[in-house]
C-alpha cells in the first residue's frame, strides 16, 4: 500500500467514500468542514488526480491539517493506511514547491542544526559505553523536556544502556510534512552510528514509529524496541513513588495505533507502587490525539492548542492529579492544554526507581 | 455568483460558509461511485431560521439546494446537483429532549444513529432500525431515505418511528407536522410525505422519534447450510412461523470467502449461512424463541450451528456480518451494491434467478442481506478501470431490479432512489409517477430541492 515509499494515488483510487473513517477524526471535530476530515481530503486528492483541481495553497493547507493520528485507519473499510496516503501526498506537493512556511523553516532548522527546534547541540547525556543496547533519545526530550532529559541523564548509566552523541533528528517531522529526501539523509546518518548496536531503544513515540516503520522503507533496517517494553523485559526494576498520585494515561497515537503498543506502558506504570493509573474515556485504539503531531503544532498552533485543551479536559474528568504519557511530543503539547500536570515515562521512572536499582 | 456568496455569508458568517475550490471538492460526491460535482458553496446552519432564510433566498434566485447529513448515501441522494448549494447539517446535532415517559426523543437531524443510541441507552431506550453505517449516518439522512438495516425484520424501518417533523419547504416556510400522540387518525400523516423523500420536498430540521425499550437479552446463532436454497427456505420459515428474530441475515459462499480472508473465521463447507438473533426482556423469552427457531432450522438440515455463548461471541458473529461489505471493498476497486427487496415468500426463487443473472453476464457477484424482510444486497465485484466489466455489472443490477419488480418487489429497500435508481423509479411507480410529480410541483414549484434525484 502507499506510504512514504510510494505514491498517494493508489490509495486515493481505493477510497470508496463510505465515511467510516470520519468518526473520531479530531481535526474534523474541531474544524467541522468535510475537507478537514480524512474522507474530504481523499476527495480533494481525487479531484487533483482526475485533473479537476490544481495543487495550490488551499490544497496544501487542507492536507497539512492532519496530525497523522491514524484514528481514521481504525474505521477504514478498505484497509487504507490513510495517514501514509496523506504523507505521500504532502511529499508530492513538496516536490512542486508547496510547503507551509512553518514546515519549510522547520526543515531548514533540521538541516542547519540537526534538530527541528534550531537549538545548538549542547550537552549530551553519557550512558554505559560498554552496552550493546543504545538509547535513541529524540530531539523533543533533548530540547523541550528538560526535566525528562535530566532523568535520562541520571538513568541511562544506571540502566546500563548506551547513548550515542552523534544522534540526529530521526526525520519524523520531515516525513510527516513531505520532506522525504531530507529525512532520508538524516535516516542514513542515524543508521551509520546506530546500526552496530544489538538493540535501539526509542523513548519518543514519533521516533519509535519512524525508526520501526519508516526507516526500513528507506532501506535502513535496525533492531528497534520501545522503552516501556524494554524496561518491562528487564524485570528487575523496583518502582515506587514517595507519595501516592493518580495519573491518567494518554496513549500516544504513533505508539498505540501506530505500533500497537498499548499494554506495555500500562503494565510498566501500573507496576509503580503509589501510582494509580486511570483511563480516560477515549483510550487504546480510540484514544483522542493530543494535537501535537503531523506538523499541525507548527503549522496550525491554534488548532493544535484546541486539541490539547480538549484532551486535558478529558483527563480532568477522571479526577486524576495529572497526565502521564510515553511521548515527549504529546507531553509537550498537552502541557499547553490547561492547568494539569503532565509527566512522561522518564520522569515517572526517575521518581520511582530506587537508589538500589 | 459573488453577490450570492456574500448573501450566504450574511446568513451564516464567514466561519460557516465555504466557497474555496478545494473545500468544495470535498463535498463533490457522496458514497456513490460517479462523477465529481462540486457545489458552488457549502453552508453549515446552526438553526432552523438559518435554513429557512437560505431556502427563501435560493427559491427567489432559483438556486438548487442539496441537503447533506453524513454523505453516506449509496444511491447518490446527497451528490451535489450542478450549480447547487450544499447544506451540511453537521452542526445541527443536538438531542433536544428525551421523553422517557412517552418513549420519545426529539433531535436535530445532524446527530448520527450511533451517537443517538448511546444517549438513549442511558435511559433504557432504543431507536432500532440498525443500518450498518450507523456510526456515520445521521438521523436526518435516515428519515430522508427511510433507512433501515439489520433490525428491520422485527422492529421495522425509520418510517415506523417518525412521530413529528419540523420541515422547511422550498419557499422557506417552516411547518411542524405529526403528533406526539401514539396514534392519530386526524387527517393524513404528513410526516410520511417527507420520510423517504430524499430532500426533494423539504429540509428536515427536527425529528421526533418513537422509541423502544432496550432489550436486555439476546440469543444469537450462526447456522450454515449446504445449499443457499436451504438457507433461503429456512429464513422464510422462520419469518412465517413464530416471533420474528431481531436479526436475520444471509451471507452466500462468496461473501463468506471474502469475510474469512485474512481472519481466523471458519465456515466449514457450507454454501450459505444465516445469522439469527432473538432479543427480549427476559432470558426465558429469548430461550423459547431460539428453541423454536432451532426446530424450524433443523428441517433443512444445517451443516453446523454455532450458538454465541456470551456477549463477546455474539459481538464476533456480528462483526463477521458487518465485515461483509468492507471485505468486498477490499477485494475489488469498484464494488456496486444493489438493494432489492422481494416479498419474503419469493426469496428462495428470487435468489436462484439473481444468481443466474450474475452468471449469465459473467460478473462475479456476492449476495448478502436482510433476508428476514426479503432485502438482498447483490454486490458486483468489479474493477472500476474495466469499462466492459462495469457495463456488465450495471446490466446485472438492472436485470436483478427488473426481476424483483416483476415479483412484486422493489428496486430499493433502504438505500433510496437518488440518481442510481432513477431509471427504475418510473417503472416501479407506473401511473403513480403523476402523483409524485404533482406533489413535487406543489411543494417545490421552482424545482430547487435536490434536482435530478427521484425524477424517474
Amino acid at each position: 500500500m502507499t506510504g512514504n515509499d510510494g505514491d498517494y494515488r493508489e490509495g486515493v483510487l481505493r477510497c470508496i467514500r463510505c465515511g467510516y473513517c470520519t468518526p473520531g477524526c479530531p481535526i474534523l471535530e474541531h474544524l467541522r468542514w468535510e475537507g478537514a476530515g480524512p474522507r474530504g481530503k481523499m476527495m480533494i486528492l481525487r479531484a487533483m488526480h482526475d485533473g479537476h483541481l490544481d495543487a495550490g495553497q488551499n490544497v496544501l493547507e487542507r492536507l497539512a491539517q492532519c496530525t497523522t493520528c491514524g484514528h481514521c485507519q481504525e474505521g477504514c473499510v478498505t484497509g487504507l493506511d490513510v495517514s501514509s496516503v496523506f504523507e505521500a501526498a504532502r511529499y508530492d506537493l513538496a516536490q512542486r514547491g508547496l510547503l507551509l512556511d512553518a514546515h519549510r523553516e522547520m526543515g531548514k532548522r533540521v538541516r542547519d542544526t540537526n534538530n527541528p527546534y534550531g537549538e545548538s547541540a549542547g550537552h549530551f547525556p553519557k550512558g554505559d559505553d560498554e552496552s550493546m543496547d543504545a538509547l535513541f533519545i529524540g530531539c523533543t526530550y533533548r530540547y523541550r523536556r528538560p526535566r525528562a532529559f535530566e532523568a535520562i541523564e541520571r538513568l541511562a548509566p544506571r540502566l546500563g544502556i548506551a547513548t550515542v552523541s552523534e544522534e540526529v533528528c530521526c526525520g519524523s517531522p520531515l516525513l510527516r510534512t513531505g520532506q522525504r529526501e531530507l529525512a532520508c539523509e538524516f535516516a542514513r546518518r542515524n543508521f551509520e552510528v546506530f546500526s552496530d548496536y544489538r538493540k535501539i531503544v526509542t523513548t519518543c513515540a514519533g521516533c519509535a514509529i519512524t525508526l520501526t516503520r519508516d526507516y526500513p522503507k528507506m532501506g535502513f533496517e535496525m533492531p528497534v524496541t520501545e522503552l516501556t517494553g524494554y524496561l518491562l523485559d528487564r524485570g528487575d526494576l523496583d518502582l515506587k513513588l514517595d507519595e501516592p498520585v493518580k495519573l491518567a494515561y494518554h496513549d500516544p497515537c504513533h505508539l498505540g495505533r501506530g505500533l500497537d503498543v498499548y499494554e506495555e506502558p500500562r503494565m510498566l506504570l501500573g507496576s509503580v507502587e503509589n501510582l494509580e493509573l486511570v483511563e480516560m474515556e477515549t483510550r487504546l485504539s480510540d484514544s483522542t490525539c493530543c494535537g501535537g503531531g503531523g506538523g499541525v503544532a507548527s503549522g496550525f498552533p491554534e488548532l493544535s492548542a484546541m486539541m490539547a485543551k480538549k484532551r486535558v479536559a478529558e483527563a480532568k474528568k477522571t479526577g486524576a492529579d495529572g497526565i502521564v504519557t510515553s511521548c515527549p511530543l504529546c507531553a509537550n503539547n498537552l502541557s499547553k492544554g490547561g492547568e494539569m500536570k503532565v509527566l512522561d515515562v522518564w520522569e515517572v521512572m526517575d521518581m520511582a526507581i530506587s537508589e538500589n536499582d | 455568483m459573488e453577490d450570492l456568496q456574500d448573501e450566504l455569508r450574511g446568513i451564516f458568517g464567514d466561519e460557516r460558509t465555504l466557497t474555496d475550490d478545494a473545500d468544495l471538492f470535498a463535498y463533490s460526491r457522496d458514497a456513490t461511485p460517479g462523477e465529481m460535482v462540486p457545489p458552488v458553496a457549502v453552508v453549515r446552519p446552526a438553526t432552523t431560521v438559518e435554513v429557512s432564510t437560505l431556502l427563501a433566498l435560493c427559491n427567489s434566485r432559483r438556486v438548487p439546494v442539496v441537503f447533506r447529513g453524513a454523505g453516506s448515501s449509496l444511491s447518490g441522494s446527497s451528490t451535489p446537483s450542478p450549480g447547487c448549494i450544499v447544506v451540511d447539517f453537521r452542526d445541527m446535532n443536538k438531542v433536544l429532549e428525551v421523553d422517557k415517559a412517552n418513549r420519545l426523543v426529539v433531535t436535530q437531524p445532524g446527530i448520527t444513529f450511533a451517537a443517538l443510541n448511546r444517549i438513549l441507552e442511558k435511559h433504557g431506550l432504543l431507536f432500532p432500525p440498525g443500518p450498518s453505517s450507523g456510526e456515520v449516518c445521521t438521523i436526518g439522512g435516515m428519515v430522508a431515505n427511510n433507512a433501515s438495516g439489520i433490525g428491520a425484520v422485527k422492529y421495522g424501518v425509520t418510517a415506523d418511528y417518525v412521530q413529528q417533523l419540523e420541515v422547511v419547504l422550498a419557499d422557506g416556510e417552516v411547518f411542524r407536522i405529526g403528533t406526539r400522540a401514539m396514534k392519530s387518525s386526524a387527517g393524513p400523516d404528513l410526516c410520511q410525505l417527507f420520510v423517504g423523500s430524499e430532500g426533494t420536498l423539504g429540509a428536515i430540521t427536527e425529528v421526533t422519534l418513537r422509541l423502544r425499550r432496550l432489550p436486555g437479552y439476546y440469543r444469537t446463532m450462526l447456522v450454515g447450510f449446504k445449499k443457499s436454497q436451504d438457507a433461503a427456505s429456512s429464513a422464510i420459515s422462520l419469518v412465517q412461523n413464530g416471533e420474528p428474530p431481531c436479526g436475520l441475515e444471509y451471507m452466500d459462499r462468496k461473501t463468506l470467502d471474502l469475510v474469512r480472508h485474512g481472519t481466523d473465521l471458519e465456515f466449514g463447507e457450507c454454501g450459505a449461512v444465516l445469522l439469527v438473533e432473538y432479543s427480549g426482556y427476559t432470558a426465558g423469552e429469548v430461550k423459547r424463541d431460539e428453541g423454536r427457531a432451532n426446530d424450524i432450522l433443523s428441517e433443512n438440515k444445517p451443516v453446523f450451528t454455532k450458538q454465541a455463548a456470551d456477549a463477546r461471541e455474539r459481538e464476533s458473529l456480528w462483526e463477521a456480518r458487518r465485515a461483509a461489505y468492507p471485505a468486498m471493498a477490499r477485494a475489488c476497486t469498484a464494488p456496486i451494491i444493489g438493494d432489492v427487496v422481494v416479498p419474503v415468500s419469493e426469496f428462495a426463487e428470487a435468489l436462484v434467478d439473481f444468481e443466474a443473472t450474475a452468471d449469465r453476464h459473467d460478473v462475479p457477484t456476492a449476495f448478502f442481506g436482510h433476508v428476514g424482510d426479503g432485502n438482498i444486497h447483490p454486490v458486483t465485484l468489479t474493477d472500476g478501470e474495466d469499462d466492459g466489466a462495469m457495463r456488465r455489472a450495471q446490466q446485472v443490477h438492472g436485470d436483478i431490479v427488473r426481476l424483483a419488480q416483476g415479483m412484486g418487489g422493489t428496486s430499493t429497500g433502504e438505500h433510496g432512489i437518488g440518481t442510481t435508481k432513477n431509471r427504475f423509479f418510473a417503472a416501479e411507480y407506473g401511473g403513480n409517477m403523476r402523483l409524485v410529480r404533482d406533489l413535487k410541483k406543489t411543494l417545490d414549484p421552482n424545482g430547487i430541492l435536490n434536482p435530478g434525484k427521484m425524477e424517474g
